[in-house]
């Protein structure tokens, strides 16, 4: 049995290690057994060459030259700036993702100042949802339906202004408190007919207006209804519309609308006024307001303009009569409200008449309000 | 393993510093002394291209700047090989792509060696790196010409290569072992 050519060239060819072949490669050694491998790989190892070469010149310019340098530091800022312009792209996004949020939350929690804030909420309730500030849509408004049950009153209050604060004095007049503008003003101008004209419906001459006005008031009877009309609805309204757009549909002037309400309340007034001639000319409410030293006012307190009577500065007879006008016909200001008592008394004696009760429930609720 | 034989500059580390800075003569030790190995790889690397072409490309890529960090003559050994193995590469994907074949020398078949030719080749240094490479596989013979021909370290190979430094003892493990066997057996088989 003979062993094949391959197995022979095996068993003679010459152990090499891996250290072996480090030394040989790096020439630093020459095994044993292994020189002319040795020999081979010296000879392929080539030595530097000499001047000549056509090549030499050209790389030599090339390299010395100083603008070469440069180059890899262009590219690294090309790179450079393209990822700059990306990290600018992306912090400029997020910081506008961050202030669209920041101020669509403050838009929701209402904390915005009031015309930013009104503007969000319309363009908010223009996508359906309601934030504070949002604009009342009037085909979501509340609706005046009559009650079935006669006790409440009648205004459904739509579930976006369910959130809206009320204000104070509004707790009997809660659910009115929802009613859009048109139909506040069909509830007054029915109202105002009612007590304009109250002798006249007691009579029966007016039994349409009677009817509706039961069918809005259920229970709570006509002239309690309206007296509750009369003093939240425009109070709302003032609340809605800018003083001058007030003063422009009532007519009424800020200075004899602000003299006639006076400073101070009707109670207070009173107290301080207890002994003057207002109580005896029947003001209680403001003629002793503008006297907080108790000096009798009935030097300028006739009977016939009684609102104003007590007015410290400036006291008109016309101005009282105005103040009274613009309660009766409830477009008194909020700001003058404090003397709403006083001049409620100062109501045509028909309607007083007609409404004790709702009168004072007038006089009570606007107190309230001046605390 | 550099050899300053010739050279001005008998410090080559510090001769390519020098070189970058605008040091001419710098500039020209450090070429003398790594061109020869690079047409050599070159050669045999890319045979029957223009090798010159190759080399110059090279040299334009080193004077761009991308030896500029090289502070050694082995840094920048590794760097100027590592442009020329990339070279190669894309010369080999270009042929792949649009392969060349001179008609008339295909119509006339292989030509006969020149006597003369084979004498120069003969004694010249290709010959003994033809010698070396003959019967190694493709990855052996670019290791090894890159450790002999190049004068890279091991771990500079693997840098070169993409390959781990392991991997490269293996391999040139491997092709002296074959190497050695051939000429075992032509020594026994003349």
């Amino acid at each position: 049995v003979s062993a094949p050519d391959d197995e022979i060239t095996e068993m003679r060819r010459p152990l090499i290690d891996l250290d072996d072949a480090e030394a040989l490669l790096s020439g630093t050694a020459v095994p044993p057994g292994l020189e002319d491998l040795a020999g081979l790989l010296q000879s392929a190892r080539l030595g530097p060459t000499h001047a000549g070469d056509p090549l030499e010149s050209v790389a030599v310019a090339a390299m010395t030259r100083p603008t070469v340098v440069t180059a890899p530091k262009a590219r690294a800022g090309r790179r450079g700036v393209l990822v700059a312009k990306a990290l600018t792209a992306k912090a400029v996004a997020a910081l506008v993702v961050a202030l669209l949020g920041g101020v669509a939350v403050a838009a929701a929690a209402g904390v915005l100042p009031a015309p930013l804030q009104s503007t969000i909420a319309r363009g908010f309730h223009r996508v359906g949802v309601s934030i504070p500030g949002a604009p009342r849509s009037p085909g979501r408004a509340t609706t005046a339906t009559t009650s079935s049950s006669g006790g409440a009153p009648f205004v459904t209050v739509p579930a976006t202004t369910a959130t809206e604060r009320p204000g104070p004095g509004t707790t009997d007049a809660a659910p009115l408190a929802g009613a859009d503008a048109r139909t506040r003003d069909e509830v007054v101008r029915l109202c105002r007919a009612y007590r304009a004209d109250a002798s006249a419906i007691a009579a029966g001459a007016t039994p349409e207006l009677l009817v509706r006005l039961d069918a809005l008031a259920g229970a709570s009877g006509p002239a309690r209804y309206c007296a509750t009309a009369l003093a939240v609805f425009p109070l709302q309204r003032r609340a809605e519309v800018s003083p001058r757009e007030a003063r422009a549909s009532t007519g009424v002037s800020d200075h004899a609308a602000g003299t006639a309400g006076g400073r101070s309340s009707g109670r207070t007034a009173g107290a301080g006024h207890a002994t003057g001639s207002g109580r005896a000319a029947g003001t209680r409410g403001s003629a002793g307001s503008g006297h907080p030293t108790g000096t009798p006012g009935g030097s300028n307190a006739p009977a016939s303009s009684a609102g104003s009577s007590g007015v410290r500065r400036r006291a008109s007879p016309h101005r009282g009569s105005a103040a009274a006008a613009a309660l009766s016909a409830g477009t008194l200001r909020a700001p003058d409200r404090h003397g709403a008592g006083g001049l409620c008394r100062s109501l045509p004696p028909a309607a007083s008449a007609g409404d004790p009760d709702g009168h004072r429930s007038v006089a009570r609720r606007a107190n309230r309000w001046s605390k | 393993v550099s050899s300053t034989r010739g050279a001005p500059w008998e410090d080559l580390d510090a001769a390519v510093g020098a070189a970058f800075s605008g040091d001419e003569a710098a500039a020209a030790a450090v070429f003398r002394t790594v061109q020869p190995s690079l047409v050599s790889y070159l050669r045999s690397q890319a045979p029957g291209s223009a090798v010159d072409d190759l080399a110059g490309e090279v040299w334009l890529a080193v004077a761009r700047g991308a030896a500029a960090s090289a502070s050694s003559l082995d840094q920048l050994r590794a760097v100027v090989f590592t442009i020329a193995r990339r070279r190669v590469v894309d010369l080999r994907r270009a042929e792949r792509r649009r392969p060349a074949v001179p008609l008339a020398e295909h119509r006339a078949g292989p030509a006969a060696p020149d006597v003369a030719d084979l004498v120069v080749q003969h004694v010249s240094d290709g010959a003994a790196v033809d010698r070396l490479l003959r019967g190694l596989s493709a990855e052996q013979a670019e290791v090894v010409l890159l450790r002999v021909v190049g004068g890279l370290s091991a771990e500079a190979v693997a840098a070169v290569t993409d390959r781990t430094p392991g991997s490269v003892r293996v391999i040139q493990h491997r092709a002296l072992r074959r190497i050695a066997a051939e000429l075992r057996s032509e020594a026994v088989m003349p």
